[in-house]
C-alpha cells in the first residue's frame, strides 16, 4: 500500500493471491506504477500500468540489467548502501569473478561440481574450516541461511568511498556490465525501449522520498537458480534503499495457503523449527558441536544454542536435561539427500518401502509424475490423506500407466490407505501467510464422517505407538517413549487442541507460563519452546493469532491483527526505515525514528532491533551476538549486520547471481561458455531423461516435456475460482495463455512446431490463445494435454498435467428463505462492522407497501423509490459501484453471493469467452464476471510512462462483475401479476420466492436480461442485493468478499458522488475512456440502484447501451389497445347491424 | 467466437475486440449499424421462457372473445342456433385458454396468485382481472343458452361477455409488447390491431365451420373479410415499421410461420367470401382462417424470441437513438 511502484515478476498475482493483491491495487489507486514482468498476459497484467514479457528463464539476465542500469547511471541510493550493505568491503584478492573465468567463479571443484567458498571472503576474515559446511555439501543444498559463516562483525577492510577495485562495490560494477540493454533484449527478448522503462520507472521511485517493492513467487524460485533471481532482486532492492523501509521490501508469494508456516515449522527433510539445521550423521555427534558449527557469533543466530536447547525441551520436557544433552541424541540425523527426488529414486530401487502423503499430490503435482507413480507401484505401503481420493490415492487403477497397460492394478502390491482429512473449517488452527503472519482459523462445523485433522491423526498415531511400545527397554525406542504427548483432546472425535498446540510452539518459562519474545529464551534448559521465531505467539496466555481488530480500529501497520514472527514485527530490518542517524529517510516515508528524549526507538511497528540501542552504539570488543552489532546495523540477522549485495558465504551458487540459461532450454548462453547453473542438481537415470539443450546430449527430439519441468505444482491450490474449480479442475487449456512479443531472439522455428502449426497465429491473438479448443493447446479437457512440442520462443506456458478426478458433489443445504432471517444467523448483525450498511429500520419490520398507481410512471422524482412506493421513513437508498478498473476478475463476488443466498451451482462450463464460466447472469447467478478481451493501441506519452497501455502490449483485458441494477423504474417489478417482486425499504428490489408463481413475465420485461427463471424451480430468481444482511445492518456478501475495492456498496448518493470523482481523477490520468453507466437519474429506467465505471462501450460489457423501461410505453400501448378493441367492437356491430339494412 | 455460437462466421466477436472507434462528424445511423458491438455474442437480454402454450392462449383467447361477439350478433340478427354455438365455442375456448396459461406457469399451482394484485402497469394481472370477468359471463351466457334457464341473467351475461370480449382480444396484444423483447416492443402500434384482427377473423372462420344460416352468412362473411383485412393490414405495417428489427419474422421459424398465415388468412377469406351458400366450401374458408390465426400467433411468438436471442437486435436501435439523440 505504501509503494509508489511495484514490480511483480514471475507471479499471477491477481489470479493466485487475489487476496494480497487487493494492497497492489489501492497502491495503484494511490498513484503506485505497477509493472508486470512476465511471459503470460494475465489479468495481472490486465490491471498493471506496464506487461513486459521476458523469455522465461532469462530472470537474471533482467535483474542484472537493472542492476547495471543503476550501477551505469549512479542511481544507487548511496546514502543507504554505504552504511547499511556490505558494497565497501573488500574481497579476498584470490576472489574470481565469473566475468574472468567465463562463467564459473574461482573455487570451482569439477570432480564434485561444488565451489571451495573460501576465496569468497571478505579479506581478512579467517574462515573455520566447518564453519556451516552443511550448506556446501552437495545434495544438501538448502540455502536458507547466511548465519553459518565467518566470526562476524563488520568486515575488517571497508571502503566507504565505493572505489577499492577489490571492494563489493565495483566487483558488482563488473559483474554486471555486459548486462546491457542491449544484452537484455538479446537474451530476455524484451526490446530495451520497454526495459530502460522498467529499470527508470524502479530507479525514479526509490530514494529517500519514495519506494518501490519487488514481488515474485513460484515463477522465480522453480528454477535451477531460483535462490539467484531473489538474489538479484535483493541486491536491486538494496542498492535502491527499498529494504527494511514502508513500501519496499521483496514479497514473496507462496505456492500454498500456509507454506511459509510448512517451511517455518518445517515439512523439510533438513530444517528443524525456527530454520535449524537438521544435525548430520558423525558430523552432530554432540549439541556442542552442532551449535558451535552453525551459530554466528553476531546477530541473533548468536543465540542458537538457547533456541535448540528450547527446541529439546518442548519435545522432551522433563527427560531433557544438561546432563544427557538435552537429548540432542534423540534428534534424527540425515546424511546426505533426503529430498522427495531421491526418495523416489529410493523407492524405484527398494530401498523406501513405505510413504505418507499428505496435502501434496505427487502423482499429478510432481516433477516427472510418471516417475512418481511407477515408484510408487513399487512400495508395500502408501498413506494418503487428502480431502478427497486425489489421484495419488487413486494411482494403482486409474494413471495414464494403467490406462496404457504399463501398469497392471493386479500386479501392484502397494496397500494403500486412504484417510480423509478434515478442511481448514473443520478445524482450530493457524495460517501462516506470505507475510509471515500467522492468522487463527476456527473451526466452524465438524468434520464429516471419517474426516479427521491433521492433528488428530498424528497425535492419536503416536498416542498408538507410544502404547504399543511401553515397557519397552530398547533404548532404539526411548525418543518416542520419552516425548511430551499430552495435549488435552476434545470433543467426540478426541481432536487434540490446537491452541495447546500454539501454546507450546510458543513456549514457557519454569513457571510454566507462556513466553512473550524470544529474547526470553534460554540456553540451560529453563525455557522451553517449539520454534524460537514464533515465540511470542501465545504472549500473555493470549493466543495473539486469534486477534481481528478491524483495519479502520488501528493505525496503518495493524498490529492487532493476527501475529507476525518474529514478535510481532509487521516490517523486518525496520531500523533501515531510519538513516545512520536515527532519523527518518524523510517525512513521507517515516516508519521507525530514534527517539532521543525516550532513549528508545519508536513508530507504529515493533522494532526490529534492540529497542533501546542507541543509533552511535559501538560494540565493546567482547559483545556477541546481537550485542555485537552497531547501532547503525539494521540486519540484525547477519553476522555484520549489513544487507549483503555479495554473498561471501553461504550459497552453494556463488556470491553474485549469475545469468545462465535453464537446465532444458534450447537456447547457449550469451554470456558464458557455462550453459547451465554449474552446481544444478541432476537426477540422471534411464528413467529420468533431460531434453537436449543447445549443443547438449539429450536423447529426446522434442524440446520440452512436461514431466521434466522442474516445477512442482500446485494441484492443491484451490478456492480462488468459484466452486474449488480452476485451477485443479480447469481444463487443460486453460494455462495455456501466450503473449506475443516473448520471442527471444528466435521466432518459432517451424520444426519444432511439429503438429501444431497454428502457433505462429496464436502469437498475434494471444487473447485467444488460451482457449481449449484453440489447435495449439492439443486435446480437450477430458484428456491430460499433448505433451509435445512448444514453440521455443515461448517456453512459458507450458502444458502441464493437471489433476482430472472429479470432485464429489457438495452435499447442498437446504435454501433458506433469501428475505427471511436464515442467513443472519450465521452473522448476528452485532457482529456487522460499524459503519456499513443503512441501520435496519426502526419500528420492527416494515411491510412491503404496495406499489401506488402510476407512481413509477410518473419518473424524476426526487425521493427515493422507497418512499415513492409507501414507505414512510425508508433508510436512505442504497445500491453499489462497480469500479471495473479495479476488477481482478476473481470471482471472489460470484462466490460469496452463492455461498451467502444458497444459490446452486450451475456447473463449471468452460465457454470459451475468456475466463467466463456463466456467460450472463441468470436465475442462478447473480453475480457475473464478465472478461472482454481486446486488441488495444494507445500511443505512448512523450515520457513514455504514464501511458495506461504501453503501445506495445497489443491487447487489454476489461474485468467487470455485473449484477441486478435494482433500477429506479424496474420492469421486472412493474409487470410482475402477482406482486412477488417488491420494492424494499433500501429501494432496491426483491422477488419473493412464497408468492411467485413463475408468470416469467419479469424475464420478459427486463431490459438487462438480469432475472430468470430457474429450470426445475419454475420461480424467477435475482439478486436481492442481500435484502437479509441489509436488514441485519451489514453489507452485501459480494461487496464484502471483493478484495479490491471493486464492488463498493453504500448510500447511493455518496456513492454518485464518489464515481463522479473517480472518473474525473481517471480523466486526468488520461484514461479518458472512463464512462460511468447507469448513473444517471435521466435515463430510460430512472438511473441504477447498481451502476457502473466502464472503460468501453457498454455493450462490449454485455450491457445495452440505452436501456429503456418497457412500461415508459405502456399509457401509449393501453390506448392503442383500446383503440383496437373499440374498432374490434364497432366493426362486429357494423357487420351485423349493417347487415340487416 | 469459437463456442457457444448461434452464427458460425460470427463478425460481431470481431467487433467486439475492436478498440474504440468513433467517426466524428458521421451522418447518425437511421438504421441499426450493421457492425454493432457485443460481449462473445451473447443475447443481452434473457430469451422469454414462455413454450408453445402461450401463443396457443392467445390463440385460443382470441377465438373466445371473436364467439362472443359473434353469438351475440347471431342473436341479435335471430340465428339463435351460431348464438349457441358461438357461445359454447366460446366458453371451450376460455376454457382451453386459461388451462394453457396456468399450465405454462413455472408453479401452476399458485395461479390464484395473480389475484392477490390488480396492477394497471402489469398486462397480466389486468388480463387476468378481465378473464375473471368474461370467463364467467359467457359461461353463465352458454349455460343459459344451452339450458333455458335464467333467460334474463343469461343475456345480461352475454352482453357482458360482448363487452369484455374486445378487451380479451387486445390484452393479449399488449402483454407481448410491453416487455424488453425489441420485434414485440417495437411493434407496440400495430399489434392490438393484429390481434383484434385475427380474432375476429378467427371467430367468423369459427362460426362458418360450425354452420351458418342465412341471417347470419353476410355479417360473418363480412367479418371475416374484415378481421383478415386487419390482421393482415397491421402485420405488414407493422414489418414495413419495424425496419431492421422485422428481420426476425423473415427468418427461420417466423418466416414459414409468417407466410403459411397470410396465405391461410388471404386465401381463407377469399373462400369464405365467396362460398356464397356453399356450407362445405364456407367451412373450409373457415379453417383456414383459424389456421391462418394460429399461424400468425406462433409467428408473432417466434419473432419475439428470435429477437431476444440476437444481441444486435438489442444494442442496434439502442445505438441508433443514442447516435440521433446526440446529434
Amino acid at each position: 500500500v505504501n509503494s509508489d511502484c511495484i514490480l511483480i515478476m514471475g507471479s499471477n498475482m491477481a489470479e493466485c493471491h487475489p487476496v494480497g493483491f487487493q494492497w497492489v491495487m489501492e497502491a495503484k489507486a494511490d498513484g503506485a506504477k505497477v509493472i508486470h514482468v512476465d511471459p503470460r498476459f494475465t489479468r495481472t497484467s490486465a490491471v498493471a500500468h506496464h506487461h513486459v514479457p521476458l523469455r522465461a528463464g532469462s530472470d537474471i539476465a533482467f535483474l542484472g540489467g537493472i542492476i547495471n542500469y543503476i550501477l551505469e547511471h549512479g542511481r544507487e541510493f548511496r546514502d543507504y548502501v554505504v552504511p547499511y550493505t556490505n558494497a565497501g568491503a573488500i574481497i579476498e584478492e584470490s576472489f574470481r569473478d565469473t566475468e574472468d573465468l567465463d562463467g564459473l567463479f574461482s573455487g570451482w571443484d569439477p570432480e564434485r561440481r561444488v565451489y571451495d567458498p573460501a576465496s569468497w571472503q571478505y579479506e581478512g576474515v579467517a574462515v573455520a574450516a566447518a564453519a556451516g559446511q552443511r550448506e556446501m555439501t552437495p545434495g544438501i543444498g538448502q540455502e536458507y541461511g547466511s548465519h553459518g559463516g565467518f566470526s562476524g562483525g563488520r568486515p575488517p577492510n571497508f571502503d566507504p568511498m565505493l572505489e577499492h577495485p577489490r571492494c563489493v562495490f565495483q566487483i558488482l560494477k563488473k559483474h554486471y556490465r555486459r548486462y546491457t540493454p542491449e544484452m537484455v533484449e538479446e537474451i530476455c527478448g524484451v526490446p530495451r525501449e520497454r526495459f530502460v522503462q522498467v529499470a527508470e520507472a524502479l530507479c525514479a521511485n526509490s530514494g529517500p522520498e519514495r519506494t518501490s517493492a519487488v514481488v515474485y513467487s513460484v515463477g522465480w524460485t522453480q528454477h535451477s537458480v531460483g535462490a539467484q533471481n531473489i538474489r538479484a532482486a535483493a541486491i536491486i532492492q538494496l542498492l535502491l534503499g527499498n529494504m527494511g523501509r514502508p513500501g519496499g521490501g521483496i514479497l514473496a508469494l507462496r505456492g500454498h495457503a500456509s507454506i511459509q508456516g510448512s517451511t517455518d515449522i518445517p515439512t523439510l527433510y533438513d530444517l528443524l523449527p525456527g530454520y535449524l539445521p537438521m544435525p548430520q550423521a558423525h558430523r552432530h555427534t554432540s549439541l556442542a558441536d552442532y551449535v558451535e558449527a552453525d551459530s554466528g557469533r553476531t546477530g541473533f543466530w548468536g543465540h542458537m544454542d538457547a533456541y535448540t536447547v528450547s527446541l529439546l525441551k518442548a519435545y522432551w520436557g522433563e527427560a531433557a536435561t544438561p546432563e544427557n544433552d538435552f537429548c540432542f541424541g534423540y534428534l534424527p540425523r540425515i546424511n546426505g539427500d533426503h529430498s522427495i527426488y531421491q526418495a523416489v529414486l529410493s523407492m524405484l530401487d527398494g530401498a523406501v518401502q513405505g510413504f505418507f502423503v499428505m496435502g501434496e499430490n505427487p502423482a499429478v503435482g510432481s516433477a516427472n509424475s510418471g516417475l512418481h507413480r511407477r515408484a510408487m507401484a513399487k512400495l508395500d505401503w502408501l498413506v494418503v490423506r487428502d480431502l478427497v481420493e486425489v489421484e495419488t490415492a487413486a494411482f494403482w487403477y486409474d494413471s495414464p500407466e494403467i490406462e496404457s497397460g504399463e501398469l497392471r492394478t493386479t500386479d501392484i502390491a502397494t496397500e494403500v490407505f486412504f484417510l480423509p482429512a478434515a478442511a481448514h473449517t473443520e478445524k482450530d488452527g493457524t495460517f501462516t501467510q506470505t507475510q509471515r503472519l500467522l492468522q487463527w482459523h476456527h473451526k466452524a462445523v465438524e468434520p464429516k464422517g471419517d474426516c479427521r485433522s491433521e492433528l488428530w491423526f498424528y497425535y492419536h498415531l503416536g498416542r498408538i505407538i507410544r502404547e504399543k511400545l511401553a515397557g519397552s527397554t530398547d533404548d532404539r525406542d526411548r525418543p518416542l517413549l520419552d516425548l511430551t504427548w499430552d495435549y488435552p483432546t476434545s470433543g467426540e472425535t478426541a481432536d487434540p487442541e490446537a491452541a495447546a498446540v500454539l501454546r507450546e510452539v510458543n513456549g514457557w518459562g519454569t513457571d510454566g507460563r507462556a513466553l512473550s519474545s524470544y529474547t526470553e529464551l534460554a540456553a540451560d534448559g529453563s525455557t522451553a519452546s517449539g520454534c524460537w521465531i514464533y515465540c511470542g505467539s501465545y504472549a500473555g496466555e493470549v493466543n495473539q493469532t486469534a486477534r481481528r481488530t478491524p483495519r479502520r480500529e488501528q493505525d496503518s501497520v495493524a498490529p492487532a491483527w493476527g501475529w507476525a514472527w518474529p514478535a510481532n514485527r509487521r516490517l523486518l530490518y525496520n531500523r533501515a526505515s531510519a538513516d545512520p542517524a536515527g532519523r527518518p529517510w524523510s517525512e513521507r516515508k517515516r516508519y521507525l525514528w530514534w527517539e532521543e528524549a525516550d532513549g528508545r526507538w519508536r513508530g507504529a511497528d515493533i522494532p526490529d532491533f534492540q529497542v533501546t540501542k542507541r543509533p552511535d552504539y559501538i560494540p565493546p570488543g567482547e559483545a556477541r551476538a546481537e550485542d555485537a552489532l552497531r547501532g547503525d546495523d539494521p540486519f540484525i540477522m547477519q553476522t555484520d549486520g549489513v544487507g549483503w549485495l555479495y554473498v561471501p558465504f553461504g550459497l552453494v551458487d556463488g556470491p553474485l547471481p549469475t545469468h545462465y540459461e535453464p537446465h532444458e532450454s534450447p537456447f547457449t548462453n550469451r554470456l558464458s561458455s557455462v550453459q547451465a547453473n554449474p552446481v544444478r542438481q541432476t537426477y540422471r537415470r534411464l528413467e529420468n531423461r533431460y531434453n537436449p539443450t543447445a549443443g547438449g546430449t539429450g536423447r529426446l527430439r522434442l524440446p520440452v516435456r512436461d514431466d521434466h519441468l522442474p516445477a512442482h505444482g500446485a494441484p492443491h491450490r484451490r478456492g480462488h475460482e468459484p466452486f474449488r474449480g480452476p485451477p485443479r479442475r480447469a481444463a487443460a487449456g486453460d494455462v495455456l495463455r501466450g503473449e506475443p512479443g516473448a520471442g527471444g531472439r528466435a521466432g518459432p522455428h517451424p520444426r519444432w512446431l511439429g503438429h501444431h502449426r497454428v502457433l505462429p497465429d496464436r502469437h498475434r491473438s494471444p487473447g485467444r490463445g488460451h482457449r481449449p479448443d484453440a489447435a495449439a493447446a492439443g486435446p480437450g479437457p477430458a484428456r491430460p494435454p499433448d505433451r509435445t512440442a512448444l514453440p521455443l520462443g515461448q517456453p512459458g506456458h507450458l502444458p502441464r498435467r493437471r489433476g482430472q478426478r472429479p470432485l464429489p458433489p457438495r452435499p447442498r443445504p437446504q435454501r433458506s428463505h433469501p428475505g427471511g432471517q436464515g442467513g443472519d444467523l450465521r452473522h448476528p448483525p452485532g457482529t456487522a462492522p460499524a459503519g456499513t450498511g443503512p441501520a435496519p429500520p426502526g419500528g420492527g419490520v416494515p411491510t412491503p407497501g404496495r406499489p401506488r398507481r402510476g407512481d413509477t410512471m410518473s419518473a424524476h422524482v426526487a425521493l427515493d423509490p422507497a418512499a415513492r412506493t409507501g414507505y414512510d421513513t425508508p433508510p436512505d437508498r442504497v445500491g453499489f459501484f462497480t469500479d471495473t478498473t479495479l476488477c481482478i476478475g476473481c470471482k471472489a463476488c460470484e462466490v460469496a453471493c452463492k455461498e451467502w443466498n444458497n444459490v446452486p451451482g450451475t456447473g463449471l462450463h468452460f465457454l470459451g469467452s475468456s475466463y467466463d464460466n456463466t456467460g450472463q447472469l441468470g436465475a442462478s447467478t447473480w453475480r457475473h464476471v464478465a472478461f472482454v478481451e481486446q486488441p488495444w493501441e494507445l500511443p505512448p506519452s512523450p515520457d513514455g510512462n504514464e501511458a495506461q497501455g504501453d503501445g506495445r502490449t497489443g491487447v487489454r483485458w476489461l474485468m467487470s462483475s455485473d449484477v441486478c441494477k435494482h433500477c429506479t423504474e424496474a420492469g421486472c417489478l412493474e409487470v410482475c401479476p402477482t406482486g412477488a417482486l417488491f420494492r424494499t425499504e433500501f429501494s432496491t428490489v426483491v422477488v419473493q420466492p412464497d408468492i411467485c408463481n413463475g408468470c416469467g413475465y419479469c424475464v420478459s420485461a427486463c431490459p438487462f436480461g438480469v432475472i430468470d427463471r430457474r429450470e426445475g424451480d419454475g420461480r424467477a430468481w435475482k439478486c436481492t442485493m442481500c435484502y437479509d444482511r441489509l436488514r441485519g445492518g451489514m453489507e452485501p456478501a459480494c461487496a464484502k468478499a471483493c478484495p479490491t475495492q471493486s464492488i463498493q456498496f453504500g448510500r447511493l448518493a455518496d456513492l454518485r458522488l464518489h464515481a463522479a470523482e473517480r472518473v474525473e481523477q481517471l480523466h486526468a490520468e488520461g484514461i479518458t475512456e472512463a464512462r460511468l453507466y447507469g448513473a444517471d437519474e435521466e435515463d430510460g429506467v430512472g438511473g441504477c440502484g447498481a451502476f457502473f465505471l466502464l472503460l468501453d462501450d457498454p455493450e462490449v460489457y454485455g450491457l445495452p447501451p440505452d436501456p429503456v423501461v418497457t412500461t415508459r410505453d405502456l399509457p401509449q400501448m393501453w390506448k392503442t389497445a383500446a383503440v383496437a378493441a373499440l374498432t374490434m367492437a364497432a366493426g362486429t356491430v357494423a357487420a351485423f347491424v349493417g347487415g340487416r339494412r | 467466437m469459437t463456442m457457444g455460437s448461434r452464427t458460425p462466421q460470427a463478425p460481431a466477436t470481431r467487433d467486439a475486440t475492436r478498440p474504440i472507434e468513433r467517426r466524428p462528424g458521421a451522418e447518425p445511423a437511421v438504421v441499426p449499424p450493421a457492425d454493432v458491438r457485443t460481449y462473445y455474442d451473447r443475447p443481452v437480454l434473457k430469451v422469454p421462457v414462455w413454450g408453445s402454450y402461450i401463443p396457443a392462449y392467445f390463440f385460443a383467447g382470441g377465438v373466445s372473445a371473436g364467439s362472443a361477439l359473434v353469438a351475440a350478433g347471431a342473436q341479435v340478427v335471430g340465428d339463435h342456433a351460431l348464438a349457441r354455438r358461438a357461445q359454447a365455442a366460446s366458453v371451450a375456448a376460455i376454457g382451453v385458454s386459461s388451462a394453457l396459461l396456468v399450465a405454462d406457469l413455472g408453479r401452476p399451482e399458485r395461479f390464484h396468485h395473480m389475484l392477490r394484485v390488480a396492477k394497471v402497469t402489469s398486462p397480466m394481472s389486468v388480463g387476468t382481472w378481465v378473464l375473471a370477468g368474461f370467463g364467467p359471463a359467457t359461461g353463465l351466457a352458454a349455460v343459459s343458452q344451452l339450458t333455458g334457464l335464467l333467460p334474463r341473467l343469461g343475456r345480461m351475461a352475454q352482453g357482458a361477455a360482448a363487452a369484455l370480449a374486445p378487451a380479451v382480444a387486445t390484452y393479449t396484444a399488449v402483454l407481448l409488447t410491453d416487455t424488453a423483447v425489441p420485434a414485440w416492443h417495437g411493434a407496440r402500434r400495430e399489434l392490438p390491431f393484429a390481434f383484434a384482427g385475427s380474432a375476429v377473423a378467427s371467430a367468423a372462420g369459427l362460426a362458418a365451420v360450425l354452420g351458418l344460416d342465412a341471417r347470419s352468412a353476410p355479417a360473418i362473411r363480412r367479418l371475416a373479410v374484415a378481421g383478415a383485412a386487419v390482421e393482415l393490414g397491421a402485420t405488414q405495417v407493422m414489418e414495413q415499421r419495424l425496419g431492421e428489427l422485422a428481420a426476425p419474422y423473415r427468418t427461420g421459424a417466423a418466416r414459414r410461420l409468417v407466410t403459411a398465415a397470410k396465405a391461410f388468412t388471404a386465401a381463407g377469406a377469399a373462400t369464405l367470401a365467396l362460398a356464397g351458400g356453399r356450407r362445405r366450401t364456407a367451412a373450409t374458408g373457415g379453417a383456414l382462417l383459424l389456421a391462418g390465426s394460429l399461424c400468425e400467433r406462433f409467428a408473432i411468438f417466434h419473432a419475439g424470441l428470435a429477437s431476444a436471442r440476437d444481441p444486435r437486435a438489442t444494442i442496434g436501435p439502442q445505438r441508433a437513438r443514442l447516435a440521433a439523440r446526440s446529434v
